[in-house]
């Protein structure tokens, strides 16, 4: 069964290439870039893993990242944000973000990370 | 006597050497610390400058006062002493030999307080000047370290405005490599454009950083503008980008005449393309950007609103390098429509209504 990723960023053509990206390695991508939606969707469906910017209109992704891990403590979370070495990135990783990843995206690294965690993918 | 020396007994000098010290130790603080800390210890030592200069000034009032004093109860006690004890049968040389020594002491004892007062001003001019240039040094430190800070938030943003175009390119070339050959030539399309315009964005972030670091070098060529016509010429230029992005951009127009402004003819309409343009690139597809112009009292008003996402903080976004842009803006555009609406002595501001956000700008009419 494949693993359903919430990739949330307000950057539309980052969702979508990151989403086609997910699919064409057959995981099931739900991609959104209204960080409010994807708090309601978080706290409705059942997902695997999030993917999620960190400065975004709206919401924080470090509250995203909150109600992730309220939702489902054992979901990895995974930061994709242009300041790495950010306060907020620390921040991130102390509420227990799986990992921070700088844009632009090394696709490579997160695919081996989500196919290690997800191998029936 | 006694009162003289108890009001030279202040110890300034043991105040300012405490605050010298902590001074000098600041300045290692500030290299590392915020600029609040050196800001505090400025006023700080202004603060003790300021109460030495004071008592430095007050020292030589009791220092006159004391001498006066001094020498009029010499000469008052004298002329008591000489009939209690019968001296005022003395021989007038005797007398004038008494009461000259007397006088004499007295203005011996007001010079040894002077040359006293005098050392202790001295030392207290030294003081302040050695803490001037503390002051002086902790000036240079705080500046120093504002521009280090501010030097390494530019670059933070410039990477932020960079690394996201190179997010999107790399992303979608990455999905046109993985895709499916049927959907390949599509995809390559979709990318290609992508990339172009994304080089575009990053070329114009470049172009905008320049400019305003330019800032007031960038010559100001004035003249008459009807200003009606310089925003439609503004909206007609938008009008195509705003059309492939499914926006409507429309110009509702209040004046009942077209007033006159006085200013850069170049650098207002490119001013007004960037305000126009971050509008449109923050508005959802299939929105609306309402450009308005109203001429009263003696100034000529532009309302721009779209239906984009609120500004987070809109007494912040016109701040070079803000760091929540909206969508398509690079943190810089609006920092240049300020500079420039500031150069022709008008003012803008940034509010958020519902839905969207919306910048007014108002520029001075210039008489007919």
């Amino acid at each position: 069964m494949s693993a359903r990723i919430l990739v949330v960023d307000d950057d539309p053509v980052a969702v979508s290439g990151l989403c086609d990206l997910l699919q064409f390695d057959g995981f099931v991508a739900v991609g959104t870039e209204w960080p409010k939606l994807a708090l309601e969707t978080l706290k409705a469906e059942r997902f695997d893993a999030l993917i999620t910017d960190l400065e975004m209109p709206e919401i924080h992704g470090l509250d995203l990242l909150r109600a992730a891990k309220a939702a489902s403590p054992q979901m990895p979370v995974f930061i994709v944000t242009a300041y790495a070495g950010s306060p907020a990135a620390e921040a991130a990783l102390k509420i227990g973000a799986h990992s921070i990843l700088r844009k632009p995206l090394a696709y490579e690294r997160l695919l081996a990370d989500l196919q290690r965690m997800f191998p029936s993918t | 006597m006694a009162w003289v020396l108890l009001t030279l007994e202040a110890p300034p000098v043991a105040d300012f050497s405490s605050s010298t010290s902590q001074s000098r130790n600041s300045c290692a603080g500030v290299a590392f610390g915020s600029d609040a800390f050196a800001e505090k210890e400025i006023a700080r030592a202004e603060e003790v400058a300021a109460r030495l200069g004071r008592r430095s000034r007050r020292g030589w009032i009791p220092l006159l006062l004391g001498s006066v004093a001094i020498i009029g109860l010499m000469m008052g006690a004298w002329e008591l002493v000489l009939p209690a004890f019968g001296f005022d049968s003395l021989s007038p040389a005797l007398r004038w030999l008494l009461f000259g020594r007397a006088t004499s002491t007295g203005i011996l004892l007001a010079l040894f307080a002077g040359v006293y007062v005098n050392r202790w001003r001295k030392q207290l001019e030294g003081a302040r000047e050695e803490l001037h240039a503390q002051r002086a040094a902790l000036r240079e430190v705080a500046w120093r370290h504002e521009q280090l800070s501010g030097l390494g938030a530019t670059a933070r943003v410039l990477a932020h405005e960079i690394r996201g175009p190179l997010h999107r390119i790399a992303l979608q070339v990455a999905a046109m490599q993985k895709a499916p050959d049927a959907d390949l030539a599509e995809r390559a399309r979709r990318a290609s454009s992508l990339v172009r315009s994304e080089v575009d964005a990053v070329e114009r972030l470049i172009s905008e950083y320049v400019e305003h670091s330019a800032g007031a070098d960038r010559p100001f060529t004035p003249g008459r503008l009807d200003a009606c016509a310089m925003l439609e010429a503004a909206v007609d230029r938008e009008a195509p980008s705003a059309e492939a992005r499914g926006v409507r951009l429309e110009l509702v127009s209040a004046c009942d005449c077209s007033p006159s402004l006085s200013g850069d003819e170049d650098m207002l309409r490119e001013a007004l393309q960037a305000l126009l343009r971050q509008a449109v690139s923050a508005s959802p597809h299939g929105g609306r950007v309402g450009v308005e112009c109203r001429s009263s009292g003696g100034s000529f008003t532009i309302t721009v609103s779209d239906e984009g996402p609120p500004f987070q903080d809109p007494s912040a976004v016109f701040r070079p390098f803000y760091a929540a842009p909206r969508a398509g803006s690079s943190g810089l555009a609006l920092a240049l429509v300020r500079d420039v609406v500031r150069a022709h002595r008008g003012e803008i501001s940034a509010e958020n209504c519902a839905p969207g956000a919306r910048i007014l700008l108002r520029l001075p009419v210039e008489a007919a």
